[in-house]
């Protein structure tokens, strides 16, 4: 299709603009599960390491 | 026969040519002129503008004869494409080896990219993706909304598009994009671009005074409510936004990669190399950047063009981001329940790290205890990305069109 009037312009800027909001969806979305991913990661290593039975050093 | 004028070639040319090409270089000697006092009053911001009001001033005073009736510069040639009359240029014209190896191909973007991955702070934009990315994407309106209005003032799909780009405050991206799409505007967009660029610093405070009651703009924002990233994470992030990005626009990977290389080398606290990219690479690229630009800002090169009318559209492109991003800042503020400062929607115009700072500046004015700057950095640095996904759909999509 030739985009070639102020009209058709308008419609692929439109479809542009729904394009990218798509797409940060997924962006932010993969940013937060890679986020949570790491961050329970870490806390269960935190409280595996509290869990822990304290050795006597005496 | 001998004119005595003809020793002083510069006042010469005044004469040699139209009445209007004599009034257009005053007028663009006048435009460097104001740049640098803007400067030195600190309105506008001197790492650019100050080379290039020095280099437009040289660059239109220091014509020369050329040819039958023709004028010249000692500076640059940009649309030079026949090999032979470029290898000769590159002998003689001092800012053509840094013009055609380092501006025709984009290499200036990249560099200056990775620098502001040196200077970025990802850690909102990790925590709080969503809505980092929503007000990115709404502050994006101008690079939507000019792209007709520009086919309408008779500019074709691929030129309207590489004038939007303005919208989307980023240098790099503009360079990019009309580089792909429209490389005969490359030279006036591009300046135009960086212009507006600096004046967004002095133009938004205005936008913001209208657009945001007073008592909104001092709400008050716990900079220790941010949930705490490790660098771990922003290194990770860093690594699958690239690897994500790159999948989706390759046209624009070059750019990515510099991003967030630069992100990578911060988070992993190399500091050798962050002491170079942050001082000499990005202070060097940026001098060279503004003294290329003023020499392509004379009337040889610009002179043929419907300037005026992309003067207007860049500025229409600013202001619709503008307007968008702080909309998308109201909407955030309602959808928070009022615990959230409108100002970060400014942020959005991914100018890194200027919006972010005028949030700021503008928060700082009504209320001395707030602080913005750790949340608008997250629209900001979100506004990089979504500028990005826009210049890949351009520059993939446009030319695909018939």
């Amino acid at each position: 299709m030739a985009v070639d009037t102020p009209l058709k312009g308008a419609l692929f800027a439109l479809v542009v603009y729904l394009l990218t909001f798509v797409i940060s969806i997924f962006v932010a979305l993969i940013i937060y599960i890679m986020y949570r991913i790491i961050h329970r990661g870490k806390e269960t290593a935190i409280r595996a390491k509290q869990s822990e039975p304290v050795k006597r050093t005496d | 026969m001998f004119n005595f004028w003809q020793i002083f070639e510069g006042i010469y040319t005044f004469f040699t040519g139209s009445l209007e090409t004599a009034l257009l270089r005053i007028l663009l000697i006048g435009i460097g002129l104001l740049l640098i006092y803007l400067c030195h009053k600190q309105i506008l911001d001197p790492l650019i503008l100050l080379p290039m009001g020095m280099a437009m001033i040289a660059v239109n005073a220091g014509m020369l004869v050329a040819g039958v009736g023709g004028i010249n510069s000692l500076f640059l040639e940009p649309l030079v494409s026949q090999p032979d009359k470029l290898m000769q240029i590159l002998q003689i014209e001092f800012l053509q080896p840094i013009y055609t190896f380092m501006f025709s191909n984009g290499l200036i973007a990249c560099l200056i990219f990775i620098g502001i991955g040196v200077i970025t702070d990802v850690d909102y934009l990790v925590a709080k993706p969503l809505p980092s990315m929503m007000l990115a994407v709404a502050a994006e309106l101008g690079t939507i909304i000019v792209l007709p209005i520009a086919m309408m003032w008779g500019f074709n799909i691929k030129q309207a598009a590489a004038i939007a780009m303005v919208g989307g405050a980023d240098g790099p991206m503009v360079l990019y994009t009309s580089l792909m799409l429209a490389k005969d505007l490359f030279v006036p967009i591009s300046v135009i671009a960086y212009i507006y660029l600096s004046l967004a610093y002095a133009g938004y405070p205005y936008l913001i005074k209208i657009m945001i009651p007073k008592k909104l703009r001092g709400i008050r924002m716990d900079p220790f409510a941010i949930p705490k990233v490790s660098r771990i994470e922003k290194l990770t992030f860093s690594v699958i936004a690239l690897l994500v990005l790159s999948l989706l626009f390759p046209v624009a990977a070059p750019l990515f990669l510099s991003f967030f290389l630069g992100v990578a080398i911060k988070e992993m606290a190399i500091t050798r190399f962050q002491d170079f990219i942050e001082g000499p690479l990005l202070y060097g690229c940026t001098f060279l950047l503004g003294l290329v630009l003023g020499a392509l800002f004379s009337i040889d090169i610009i002179g043929n063009v419907a300037v005026i009318k992309l003067l207007v559209l860049g500025m229409l492109a600013l202001l619709f981001s503008g307007i968008g991003g702080l909309l998308g800042g109201l909407l955030y503020y309602k959808i928070s329940g009022g615990k959230v400062n409108p100002l970060v929607g400014i942020a959005g115009v991914s100018c890194v790290p200027t919006t972010a700072k005028v949030a700021q500046k503008e928060a700082f004015k009504v209320n001395k205890w707030v602080m913005l700057l750790p949340y608008a950095m997250g629209p900001n640095v979100a506004g990089v990305i979504t500028t990005a996904i826009i210049t890949g759909i351009y520059v993939t999509a446009i030319p695909l069109l018939k």
